[in-house]
């Protein structure tokens, strides 16, 4: 690799050359790296205290998903229960609904949510006006920056049955209007719409990178050779998009038992939670609202446990593809 | 860089789905930024459209003067500041 003059008397490039260059020549231990370039190990610190301080001690009170946790008798004192908590989880059909409701969720905002910036970055690659494209992308990462607390109050009022825009539409169609956000058959469609609306233009951005990075010459040799549009869609930039595509699938399909409590939270109610409660929602209900802490707790460390299972086998699937992975 | 295509139907089409893309992502705000700007009798007759039909900042002082999220900006404001000294 041809080393940039400028970057090469730079500290952080001589620590990565010490490292590579430690293995063939004397050794020098990890150890021996931190105490010589100290400085760099102290802007590390504040990081490591943080994560300590704030991910790994909390992480103790974990053991409450073991115990029958009381607020009087404290976190230590209360008894210990074994592994009843997760047999009652297993046991409750609310726990198997809620289960399916995420997976089913995220499956389908993995379907429909995951090919739309794609579409939407290779669309805008077609596009030849610079300030027009600008402008429309602009506004696509508009919603990305709003929370869902808004996106709430303002999805509440444009799907409102009796003055919302889109039962105004219906209603002039001579179409019944639909409840939408109260409706068990249109609850998870709402769901998924919204949140292809709020988050595809923003996700478009790391595949409108890697596009730019796409020889335009290949397009010019296509154009010459007699490609259309389609045929060079499909023969250059479909191939420059794969590398990205497969890395961004990879993480979406780890992230399956995850559901989006902020936008779920803020758009449900008790007459969908049939088809719209998940995990996190219920988690939060039945922890916090009925403070039963302990069942909760369980509850958490469940998901948190698939969780870390589908991390590490999409990591191990990565490294098989692209022979490197998170760690 | 000399360009050798035209426009196309394809460019077109292009062109006016991701105007429409563009106006599905804004026509929640502007609705919304209309009923906050317009009164309460217009507001209870439905329409479509995005252009206020009366204009009224009766909501808008309404929010800021005797609500709760003056109440609740005082909070945060003063949150903020005692973070500071």
């Amino acid at each position: 690799m041809k080393r940039n003059p400028v970057r090469s008397k730079n500290n952080i490039s001589n620590v990565s050359t010490v490292t590579s260059i430690g293995r063939k020549f004397p050794k020098i231990g990890l150890l021996n790296n931190y105490v010589k370039y100290w400085q760099l190990a102290i802007m590390l610190l504040p990081a490591v205290v943080f994560y300590i301080v704030f991910k790994y001690i909390p992480i103790y009170g974990v053991i409450i998903a073991f115990k029958d946790y009381r607020f009087n008798l404290g976190i230590l004192g209360s008894p210990w229960v074994g592994f009843d908590n997760f047999i009652e989880l297993f046991s409750v059909p609310s726990f198997r609904e809620v289960l399916s409701n995420t997976i089913i969720i995220s499956s389908y905002k993995l379907l429909t949510g995951f090919p739309a910036p794609i579409i939407f970055a290779i669309l805008l690659n077609e596009m030849r006006l610079h300030r027009y494209k600008k402008v429309v992308q602009t506004i696509s990462y508009l919603p990305h920056f709003l929370s869902w607390v808004i996106l709430g109050g303002i999805f509440y009022q444009f799907l409102s049955p009796s003055d919302g825009p889109v039962n105004i539409v219906l209603k002039q169609l001579g179409l019944k209007p639909i409840f939408f956000l109260a409706d068990v058959r249109w609850f998870r469609t709402i769901l998924i719409l919204t949140s292809i609306w709020k988050d595809f233009g923003w996700s478009s951005i790391i595949y409108l990178a890697a596009l730019s990075r796409i020889d335009t010459e290949l397009y010019e040799a296509a154009q010459i050779d007699g490609a259309n549009r389609f045929q060079r869609i499909i023969h250059i930039t479909l191939p420059g998009l794969t590398p990205v595509i497969t890395i961004m699938l990879i993480f979406a399909t780890g992230k399956l038992i995850n559901d989006d409590f902020d936008q779920i939270f803020n758009l449900y109610n008790p007459a969908v939670y049939k088809v719209g409660d998940v995990l996190s929602t219920y988690t939060y209900r039945v922890g916090l609202v009925q403070m039963r802490y302990s069942f909760a707790t369980a509850v958490g460390l469940f998901k948190n446990l698939i969780s870390f299972i589908l991390v590490l086998v999409t990591n191990s699937i990565t490294k098989r593809i692209n022979e490197y992975g998170l760690w | 860089m000399k360009r050798l295509s035209r426009t196309t139907a394809f460019d077109i089409i292009n062109y006016i789905f991701l105007a429409v893309v563009c106006l599905v992502i804004l026509y929640p705000f502007l609705y919304l930024a209309k009923i906050s700007f317009s009164s309460m009798d217009s507001y209870n007759i439905p329409s479509l459209s995005i252009i206020p039909d009366s204009f009224d900042l009766g909501p808008m002082e309404e929010s800021f003067v005797m609500s709760m999220s003056y109440w609740g900006l005082k909070i945060q404001l003063s949150e903020h500041c005692s973070e500071h000294h």
